[in-house]
C-alpha cells in the first residue's frame, strides 16, 4: 500500500491475495477456454475441477483470515462512499469465491 | 470477477480523481497524474483482460471450430428440436447387463472385465438430427453403452454399425456435415458439394469404399456395432496396449423385421418385438492393436489378423420410450473411462466430449416433447 500508512496487509493475507489472483484469473481463462475447445476439452476440464476445489478451500481459508485478522485502514485519501463502495465490493467478492466454486 | 476487481479499481481511482478536481473535501489529495497512470493501467489490463477473453473463447476468431458451432451445423443441416440429442436424435433407451468371463482382464484391468455381471444402460439409435425421421436401413444406427462398474466408476461408449469411421478429424466431420445437407428441390445432398468434399478429404473417400463393402444387416439386433475409436488399455502388471471394440450380435438371421413399407419406425418396432420375446446379446469382443496400427486415425481399420480377445456377452432385456431418468439423460461421452482404459490420441476423442456436452447442455435446457420411438404404442398393437 502506500507509502505514508506504515500498516500492511499480513504476509498470510498478501499470499492468499495474490495466489487466488493468480488461481482465480487463470480458472476463468481455462473456463473459457475449455468449452470453445475441441481438442483440449477434456484436458482443461481434468484442470478446472480440482482447481476450483481448491479455489473454494482457498476461499474459506480466506473468509477465516479476514474475520480473524484486522486488515490496515482504509486510505486517508478515500471519501465515505468509497470506503462504502470498498466494504461492500469485498463483501461481493467473497460471496462470489465462495458461491462460484460452489455451482461450477 | 476480473471485470468486478478491475470497477472496484476504476471506482477508487475515479472517486480520487474527481475529488481532486473539485476539491470537494479537506481529505489528502491524489495527484492528478498519479490517478491518470492508475486509470490508463487499469483500463489496460481490462483490455487485455477481455482480449485474453475474446480469443480464447472463439468470439474474435469466427473462423475457428468451436463445440457451439459444431452443434450449431447440426442445428443448420437438420433443425432444431428441442430436448433432443443434436445427433442420433431418433432413439430408444435399453437396460441389461455385460456378464464379464474374465478374458478382457489379459489387457485391461477395469474393474468390467473381472468375471462377473455389471448393469448397462444402452441407447439405440439412428443418426441425425432429426427426431422423427423415417426409418431407413441405410442410416447409420447406433448402439450407446454406459457400463455401471461396482467402484462407482463408468465406461461409456458410443458405437456405430459401420466398420470404419467416415472422418478422422473433426474438421473433416464438420465439411461432410455441411456438405450432406439435403438440397429441398430433391432432399438429397448437393452431389457437387459432396464431390468437391471427397476431393478435399481422399480419406473419408477410402473409408467409404471400406463402408460400401459390408452392407447393412436388416435390423437392430443383427447388427454389429463398432466403437471405431482407438483406446489404451492397461492390465494389472501395467503393461499397456491400444484396443478397439466391437459388439458382435449372438442372434443372427433374426424374423420379425419387415421392409421399411412397415411403417415410419418399422427397426425400432421390430427391435421392440424381438426384446419382448428374448433378451438380446451381443459379444463384447476386443481387438488388440499392433506397434504399427494407426490409434489416431478412426478411417483406417486394423489388419484382420490382429488378435482379439471375447471379453463376455452384453445382454440387452427390455426397452423403454426415452424419458426422464434413462438414456435420454445420460450422456455417452467417449471419455468416461474406468481405470485402465484412456483416451488414445485419436482426435476425434476430445471433439466427440466436448460436442456432446455442448449438445447435452443445450437440450438439458430445452423443453422436452415425446420421443418418436414408443414401447407401449407397438406392445399394444400385437
Amino acid at each position: 500500500m502506500s507509502a505514508n500508512t506504515g500498516a500492511r496487509f499480513t504476509l498470510l493475507s498478501r499470499l492468499l491475495h495474490w495466489s487466488m489472483a493468480v488461481m482465480v484469473i487463470a480458472q476463468l481463462l481455462i473456463g473459457v477456454t475449455m468449452v470453445a475447445s475441441l481438442s483440449y476439452y477434456p484436458l482443461l476440464l481434468a484442470i478446472h475441477r480440482p482447481l476450483g476445489v481448491a479455489i473454494l478451500v482457498f476461499a474459506v481459508v480466506r473468509l477465516v483470515n479476514r474475520l480473524t485478522h484486522h486488515p490496515p485502514p482504509f486510505l486517508a485519501t478515500m471519501g465515505p462512499l468509497e470506503r462504502r463502495v470498498a466494504t461492500w465490493s469485498e463483501r461481493l467478492l467473497y460471496v462470489l469465491l465462495l458461491a462460484q466454486p460452489l455451482v461450477g | 470477477m476480473i471485470p468486478a476487481i478491475s470497477l472496484i479499481r476504476v471506482c477508487r481511482t475515479i472517486r480520487a480523481s474527481i475529488i481532486h478536481r473539485t476539491g470537494g473535501s479537506t481529505r489528502p489529495r491524489l495527484p492528478a497524474g498519479g490517478a491518470l497512470i492508475g486509470m490508463a493501467a487499469v483500463a489496460g489490463v481490462a483490455a487485455v483482460d477481455v482480449g485474453a477473453f475474446g480469443y480464447a473463447g472463439g468470439w474474435l476468431r469466427p473462423d475457428a471450430l468451436t463445440p457451439s458451432r459444431f452443434a450449431d451445423g447440426f442445428e443448420q443441416v437438420y433443425g432444431r428440436h428441442d430436448g433432443f440429442r443434436r445427433n442420433h436424435a431418433k432413439g430408444l433407451s435399453a437396460t441389461g447387463s455385460f456378464a464379464s468371463n474374465g478374458a478382457g482382464a489379459a489387457v485391461c484391468k477395469a474393474a468390467v472385465f473381472s468375471a462377473g455381471t455389471v448393469p448397462v444402460i444402452g441407447r439405440f439409435s439412428l443418426s441425425g438430427g432429426l427426431p422423427d425421421q423415417p426409418d431407413k436401413p441405410d442410416t447409420v444406427r447406433g448402439l450407446a453403452l454406459a457400463f455401471l462398474l461396482p467402484n462407482g466408476q463408468q465406461w461409456r461408449t458410443a458405437m456405430i454399425n459401420l466398420p470404419v469411421f467416415p472422418d478422422s478429424t473433426p474438421e473433416g466431420f464438420y465439411e461432410r456435415l455441411l456438405a450432406s445437407k439435403p438440397l429441398p428441390a430433391t432432399s438429397q445432398p448437393d452431389p457437387q458439394k459432396m464431390e468437391a468434399f471427397l476431393v478435399r478429404h481422399p480419406e473419408t473417400a477410402e473409408a467409404m469404399k471400406i463402408i460400401k463393402q459390408s452392407p447393412p444387416s436388416p435390423g437392430f439386433s443383427d447388427s454389429t456395432f463398432h466403437g471405431l475409436n482407438a483406446f489404451h488399455a492397461t492390465n494389472d502388471k501395467g503393461v499397456t496396449v491400444a484396443i478397439r471394440w466391437t459388439a458382435v450380435p449372438l442372434q443372427t438371421g433374426q424374423p420379425g423385421v419387415p421392409g421399411a413399407s412397415a411403417g415410419r419406425d418399422y427397426l425400432f418396432d421390430a427391435l421392440i418385438r424381438a426384446v419382448s420375446r428374448a433378451p438380446l446379446a451381443w459379444r463384447l469382443v476386443l481387438t488388440i492393436g499392433a506397434h504399427e496400427d494407426p490409434t489416431d486415425d478412426a478411417t483406417k481399420p486394423w489388419p484382420d489378423s490382429r488378435p482379439t480377445i471375447d471379453a463376455g456377452t452384453i445382454s440387452i432385456g427390455a426397452v423403454q420410450t426415452e424419458a426422464a431418468g434413462n438414456a435420454r439423460d445420460i450422456n455417452f461421452d467417449p471419455l468416461v473411462l474406468p481405470d485402465g482404459i484412456a483416451a488414445s490420441d485419436d482426435p476425434l476423442l476430445s471433439a466427440r466430449s466436448a460436442v456432446y456436452a455442448r449438445s447435452f447442455n443445450r437440450r438439458a435446457e430445452e423443453p422436452k416433447r415425446p420421443s418418436e420411438v414408443n414401447v407401449s404404442e407397438v406392445r399394444d398393437e400385437r
